[in-house]
């Protein structure tokens, strides 16, 4: 031991000018952090700083490690060694004790005082210490056996190795371009300075091929350029590790994974078939692709867990033949730190509500729908035959754990044993730029999080912080976050300052103005995980059109010019121009003909625009066009069943009238509005007796094709027979109601399909179930808000509230919107509303709660109290 | 040659052993260019299995740089290209530097002159010359001319050479391994600093750019001569003397430098004479601007872009204001006031310039795009009358830049689907690389995709044409240009769509760069493929692919009073819908 102490005294004397420069560099990186020097500031540094005071401070660190004295540099040492009483292993020991002491200690001692300083529990301090010394520790693989390998300026360019791999991003750059052509997963978000435990782990791992690397090089030299070269292999194979599945972080493991696996196993996950969608995307080769999402439905499950779904497998037949699929987005993995991810796209209010389901609910941008996007495939070529879904799903489970809450106000605190908040500033109708925005609320913000490994606050899953209006029970989440700085990630006690905007508070609806925004509360939420379960789902018939699937068969061209000019004049216009065939011409011509005025009417699309809703610009309508075409279709009655009649149905239906008017089919005459069919048939059996029939012809339960086969028979034999078997034939189907409902609710069907008691059982239990699947939010689509006024009509009033809710915080009324909104009314109070009332519809809705009403359980309608 | 001189007498002082007395008495007889010759053969032996790594990594990222997505692959192989050719700078300094202890580069009989002169000319060969040229393959297809093929290698020459002569500058003055060591790292410090002061000089006045050209021309000069002094005349003072003196001089340059030779006359259009006509269209025809506004006068194919329409305040106020809401190059927030470029400035007026290159009476089909032009008259006074209350009662100047429209390409559709292309805009510096994506994206009825690259490459150091391009209210323009496919068997010309996508900027340090992802869809004849039973292929092989793109020609200023204002405005009200 004396030899080694000895050694030990004969390198410090050497090294102590280099010793100095790294407990100055030491003492730099404490005043950083501690902000004795450049405080935080949100358009300061940023995180970049940090990034190079740590990358400076270890380069330091494995320079004075590195550096002998120069008497043991000659022949690489060995000569001057050889001569000296002095054991192998005591140089050895020696060189290990230069680290220990040197580099080792201080660097511990470096993060027990910043704890200190912190105010941190005894506990912590004592377990970030020995954190540091684990660190550290993992490096004396590679020090010691450097310092042998590498003498005099090699040092300098085993330096410069270290710093091109490990600090600087070359080494990352190679390793994600390896492993990309090998397919390995890797963890895009994997740095150092980040999540350090992965490197530990993986310098611990490759640190003893090190110590073989300087046993061969000592029975066979190697010129410095092969050492550099394995030098900086075995780094890269180590950063390899350290972004590889192999490696883990301490607190990615599961808080409840027993707990976990009994409620996966008590719950079996339902999926279904209109529940998929597929939407068309591009990859990052540009090939066009399907992206496959769906809903996972999960009942009874305890309110304060969420599992988020992926898919660890997924197989599409058609047919019977497997569909080639695509490798899923590398961002989207199964892993825990996804959950920040999953839950900026799910409503956050369930972890809040303590009373009703209802009781708060989020302002989302974005309607939650629950939906998971799965996989990704290759565009079949055939979208019409459904298809079969396999699926081996992997859940994710967390809950959110509140972590405390305080007014919105500057100056105020959360205080958790784990993280730490403060309000700087409240900025009103400021965007995340610090632009004026009106509406717009930033925050100002300083956090410190624990980063000890035990329980780590930032990893996997960050806390979020969410603003609560007590007043509407309104939430607002996924803040905008703009400029931040932050400091000593490594330590065990990062500090940091942010900027956070949330969108849409200070606005008409939400009860929020800027004299009460400091009687709002801001909410912070750190998700947790629980654990990971696996399931396996197969669905049957699923349809790849439809359900908000891209759809086929639409004409969505429309015309790059004049489109400042009268479009219905323009396209009349357009297809007087185009040569019509002889009235003689083959099918063919004709077909050619019909085509072209269908392609011209897509082009001419604006004539259909209206502002406001309900009101054409361009007013009037197609019938001239439609006289053009009709002779065609007389002629050819076939055409009829070639008609598009899912962007242009207005058109075919003019067209069709007018191919019916000419051939003097009875029935169908030339008048304005809509296509009509208007007869009196005198019953044979019963004399004098006759029977009306009345009809338009957009008979859209009977389905386009009986209906096109049923003109084209009209047409051939100048007999309105055909239409009216079709409509005799029209007897309202329950079954086929029930079928639509399911796939589609709306209130009008729910009434009609409550008058018969098994199927009133039979939708009230699938409007309940489709509204409990519903994000607890604001913002939804038009089938969502179905969902929600089908449950109210069912007697519900939470949801009566939630309906009226969303609608008064309806951002701008448009075409899509309005009519969503003008069958909410007329489906909840039984009265249609135009247009023009609607912005009193919306405002009415802000007043409005549901004692205003009394639900009439006959006419399953709600009526103003004021009418009782 | 009185370096040379002083070496022979130096090697005759060693007093050399007969045989190698002999041979370097050969040498010493050798004319000089034959010595220069033996060092070059003795530094190639020394190098040669280091440099051709280096032409191997330099072919690699020319190779890597002509794909379509260059990305990892040339980052991957020029970085470490970079690092190897400072090592063999570092070697070959090294090696021979008069300074340097653990060499007798004192008793080499060829002379310290044509030593050095040996040294320069090996790296600019094996170095410096491998390095221009890896970087030019990258430049081709950008209608580039003389000048701009002279800007691209300066731009590549300059900060190559400003590397290798600091580094070897530097290194020349180290007298051991130590030394050499440490001043390497002083070298890789400087050249990161170099690297990072001068990564963003695109965006710098131009007077900053040609300053920091000469900048480098200095730099490089002085540790050309610092390392001379160096390494021939052996004067270490007068060495680093002349090196912080060119480094100082260096600094201050690029501040401090007055003439800007990037600067060219701004473009004034003056083909024509244009007028403007005020009511509903001119029977002669004319360019609509605003439903009652029309410019006339214009030649064929030429289409003019609104910059700005304002009121003209009496006093020497800037015109046009700030906020201006007329602008096709710009959009205001309302709310907010906030001013933003728009990436899309080609309006429904460009197509209307390309119709008379197809058939009269086609059926022009294209995909919904917002018209950049923002309000009508009543819209744009109403929004100046916020900031100038008797914005109705003064004079008004339209301003407008007036563009060509050019057929940069043309072939069959059956033909452009099969190969990659190449296209080259008007405008030297742009090119768009597209090929064939999907031919049947199920969406929308059905359409055809191309992917495409815009890329953008230009030299900082010559100016950017002989006009200076065209910037609406300061902005740059983004490149905008047209697919269109005409389909004659049915009469019909399709206008494609061109998704938004953001640019990436790809900085060099005298080379500005960058790119965007410009892919374009076509939309299938949908209803003749439902109702004719058209085949795809058979549209395909009838249809032909045509790329349609502006060159800027000018901008001229219309004076329009405020009571042709009133009429204008009083004219459009007559020309709405009914409904409105």
């Amino acid at each position: 031991m004396n030899l080694v102490l000895h050694q030990f005294n004969k390198e410090f004397r050497y090294l102590w000018p280099r010793w100095l420069v790294f407990l100055a560099a030491l003492l730099a990186d404490l005043a950083f952090n501690m902000e004795w020097i450049l405080p935080l500031d949100p358009e300061g540094v940023t995180m970049v700083a940090d990034m190079l005071f740590a990358t400076g401070l270890w380069i330091i660190g494995w320079w004075v490690a590195l550096s002998t004295a120069p008497e043991d540099e000659a022949e690489g040492g060995a000569a001057f060694v050889r001569t000296r009483p002095l054991p192998r292993h005591a140089l050895v020991a020696s060189r290990g004790l230069v680290w220990l002491v040197l580099i080792m200690l201080p660097m511990t001692l470096e993060t027990g005082l910043y704890l200190t300083l912190q105010h941190r529990p005894w506990s912590d301090v004592g377990l970030g210490m020995a954190e540091e010394l684990w660190a550290t520790s993992s490096m004396a693989f590679w020090v010691i056996p450097a310092a042998l390998l590498f003498r005099g300026w090699e040092i300098y360019m085993a330096l410069v190795v270290f710093f091109a791999v490990w600090g600087a991003s070359y080494g990352r750059t190679v390793v994600d371009f390896v492993f990309e052509h090998l397919s390995i997963e890797s963890s895009w978000r994997t740095l150092p300075v980040l999540e350090p435990a992965r490197f530990i782990q993986a310098a611990w791992w490759i640190g003893p091929a090190m110590v073989l690397l300087l046993l061969w090089h000592q029975r066979h030299p190697w010129h410095v350029v092969k050492r550099l070269s394995a030098f900086a292999l075995l780094l890269l194979i180590t950063y390899g590790l350290a972004v590889s599945p192999l490696a883990k972080n301490p607190f990615d493991e599961p808080l409840e994974q027993p707990q976990i696996q009994q409620l996966a196993q008590a719950h079996t996950p339902v999926m279904r078939a209109e529940s998929f969608r597929f939407t068309e995307g591009v990859d990052d080769q540009l090939r066009s692709l399907l992206n496959v999402s769906a809903a996972v439905e999960m009942d009874g499950l305890p309110r304060d867990v969420m599992p988020f779904w992926t898919s660890s497998k997924t197989i599409i037949t058609q047919n019977g033949r497997a569909l080639p699929m695509l490798p899923p987005e590398k961002t989207r993995t199964n892993q825990p730190h996804m959950i920040n991810l999953w839950l900026f796209e799910h409503s956050l209010s369930g972890a809040l509500n303590a009373g009703g389901r209802e009781e708060i609910l989020a302002m989302k941008p974005m309607a939650g729908r629950g939906q998971f996007p799965f996989s990704r495939m290759e565009i079949p070529q055939d979208l019409k035959t459904p298809v079969d879904v396999d699926m081996h799903l992997t859940a994710v489970w967390a809950r959110l754990r509140e972590l405390g809450r305080a007014p919105l106000q500057a100056g105020a605190r959360i205080l958790s044993p784990e993280a730490e908040l403060e309000v700087l500033e409240v900025r009103k109708n400021v965007g995340a730029r610090g632009e004026s925005s009106p509406g717009q609320v930033t925050l100002l913000v300083r956090q410190s999080m624990r980063t000890l490994s035990d329980r780590h606050a930032m990893w996997p899953a960050q806390p979020l912080l969410t603003l609560h209006a007590p007043g509407k029970k309104l939430l607002w989440q996924n803040s905008m976050q703009g400029r931040n700085d932050w400091r000593a990630m490594r330590l065990g006690w990062v500090q940091m300052i942010m900027e956070m905007t949330f969108g849409e508070v200070l606005k008409a609806g939400t009860g929020v103005t800027e004299q009460n925004l400091g009687s709002q509360q801001l909410v912070w939420m750190k998700p947790d995980y629980l654990g990971t379960s696996r399931h396996h789902v197969q669905v049957k018939d699923v349809s790849l059109q439809g359900n908000g699937s891209f759809s086929l068969g639409g004409l969505h061209s429309i015309t790059a010019l004049h489109q400042r000019e009268n479009p219905r004049a323009r396209f009349l216009a357009a297809v007087r121009q185009r040569r019509a065939p002889s009235a003689d011409a083959p099918i063919e011509e004709a077909a050619r003909y019909v085509a072209s005025v269908y392609t011209a009417s897509a082009a001419y699309d604006q004539r259909r625009h209206q502002d406001p809703p309900g009101q054409l610009v361009w007013p009037g309508d197609d019938r001239e066009v439609a006289d053009l075409v009709a002779p065609f279709l007389l002629k050819h009655p076939e055409l009829v069943q070639r008609l598009n009649f899912v962007t242009e149905s207005a058109l075919s239906y003019e067209i069709m009238r007018s191919a019916l008017v000419l051939a003097g089919v009875p029935g169908f005459e030339r008048r304005p509005g809509q296509p009509i069919y208007q007869r009196a048939v005198v019953l044979p059996d019963w004399p004098g007796a006759t029977q009306k029939f009345e009809s338009d012809l957009w008979l859209t339960d009977v389905g386009n094709e009986r209906m096109t086969d049923a003109v084209v028979e009209m047409l051939k034999t100048r007999s309105d027979d055909p239409m009216r078997a079709v409509l005799r034939s029209r007897e309202p189907s329950l079954e086929k109601a029930w079928r639509n409902f399911s796939a589609r609710p709306a209130g009008k069907a729910l009434r009609y399909l409550c008058k018969d008691p098994a199927y009133r059982e039979k939708a009230a239990a699938e409007v309940s179930r489709q509204y409990g699947g519903l994000g607890l939010t604001v913002r939804f689509s038009d089938r969502e808000l179905r969902i929600i006024i089908a449950q109210a009509l069912m007697g519900d009033s939470a949801a009566l509230s939630w309906g009226l809710r969303a609608i008064g915080l309806s951002r701008e009324v448009n075409t899509w919107e309005s009519s969503a909104l003008l069958e909410a009314h007329e489906s909840l109070f039984g009265q249609k509303i135009t247009h023009r009332q609607l912005p009193q519809f919306i405002r009415d809705c802000r007043a409005w709660t549901p004692e205003s009403f009394r639900y009439d359980a006959e006419k399953m309608l709600w009526v103003p109290q004021a009418n009782q | 040659m009185t370096s040379d001189t002083s070496a022979m007498t130096a090697g005759r002082m060693h007093g050399l052993s007969s045989v190698r007395d002999g041979a370097a008495r050969a040498t010493l007889c050798a004319p000089p260019l034959a010595r220069l010759w033996h060092q070059i053969r003795h530094e190639w032996q020394f190098q040669r299995w280091l440099v051709v790594v280096e032409w191997l990594l330099l072919g690699g990222a020319a190779l890597a740089s002509m794909e379509e997505k260059p990305g990892t692959l040339a980052d991957l192989t020029l970085t470490p290209a970079a690092f190897l050719a400072l090592l063999i700078i570092g070697r070959s300094v090294r090696a021979d530097a008069p300074c340097n202890t653990d060499v007798m580069s004192h008793t080499r009989p060829v002379g310290r002159a044509t030593v050095w002169g040996a040294k320069l000319l090996f790296l600019t060969f094996t170095l410096l010359l491998p390095w221009v040229l890896q970087a030019l393959p990258q430049f081709r297809g950008f209608s580039f001319g003389a000048v701009e093929w002279f800007g691209v290698a300066m731009g590549t020459l300059l900060p190559a050479a400003l590397l290798g002569t600091l580094t070897a500058a530097l290194l020349s003055h180290a007298r051991s391994m130590r030394e050499g060591t440490a001043l390497g790292f002083l070298a890789l410090v400087l050249i990161t600093g170099l690297v990072v002061a001068t990564r963003n000089l695109s965006s710098q006045r131009d007077e900053m750019l040609c300053g920091a050209g000469v900048a480098a021309l200095v730099l490089i000069l002085s540790a050309l001569t610092s390392w001379w002094l160096q390494s021939v005349r052996t004067s270490r003072r007068l060495s680093w003397t002349c090196l912080l003196l060119g480094g100082a001089t260096a600094c201050a340059l690029p501040f401090a430098w007055g003439w800007d030779w990037r600067q060219v006359p701004r473009l004034a259009y003056t083909t024509t004479p244009l007028s403007l006509h005020i009511g509903s269209a001119p029977a002669s025809g004319g360019q609509v601007l605003w439903p009652s506004l029309h410019l006339v006068g214009l030649p064929p194919d030429h289409v003019a872009s609104v910059i700005a329409l304002a009121p003209v305040s009496l006093d020497k106020a800037p015109w046009p204001p700030k906020g201006v809401i007329s602008s096709d190059y710009t959009s205001v927030n309302t709310t907010t006031g906030i001013e933003s470029q728009l990436w899309r400035w080609m309006t429904e007026n460009h197509t209307e310039a390309l119709a008379a290159h197809y058939p009269p009476g086609s059926l022009w089909l294209g995909y919904p795009v917002d018209d950049p032009r923002g309000p009508n008259l009543a819209g744009v006074l109403k929004h100046t009358l916020k900031t100038e209350p008797k914005a109705a009662e003064k004079p008004w100047r339209l301003r407008v830049a007036i563009s060509r429209m050019h057929r940069v390409f043309s072939r069959p559709l059956g033909e452009a689907i099969r190969e990659p292309i190449r296209v080259a805009s008007p405008t030297p510096g742009y090119r768009l690389d597209f090929r064939l994506g999907m031919l049947d994206v199920p969406s929308y009825g059905g359409q055809i995709l191309f992917s495409g690259t815009l890329k953008h490459r230009f030299p900082l150091l010559v100016p950017e044409g002989r006009r200076a391009r065209i910037r609406p209210l300061g902005y740059l323009p983004q490149q905008n240009f047209m697919a269109v496919l005409h389909s004659p068997a049915l009469g019909e010309v399709s206008v494609g769509q061109e998704g938004e996508d953001p640019t990436s900027p790809e900085p060099a340090v005298f080379l500005s760069g960058h790119s965007r992802r410009a892919n374009f869809t076509l939309p299938h004849p949908r209803a003749q493929m439902d109702i004719s039973g058209l085949s795809l292929e058979k549209w395909v092989s009838e249809s032909t692919l045509d790329l349609w793109w502006p060159e800027e020609k000018g901008t001229l200023d219309l004076e329009i009073t405020a009571e042709q204002m009133a009429e204008a405005l009083a004219a459009e009200n007559k020309l709405r819908p009914v409904s409105r």
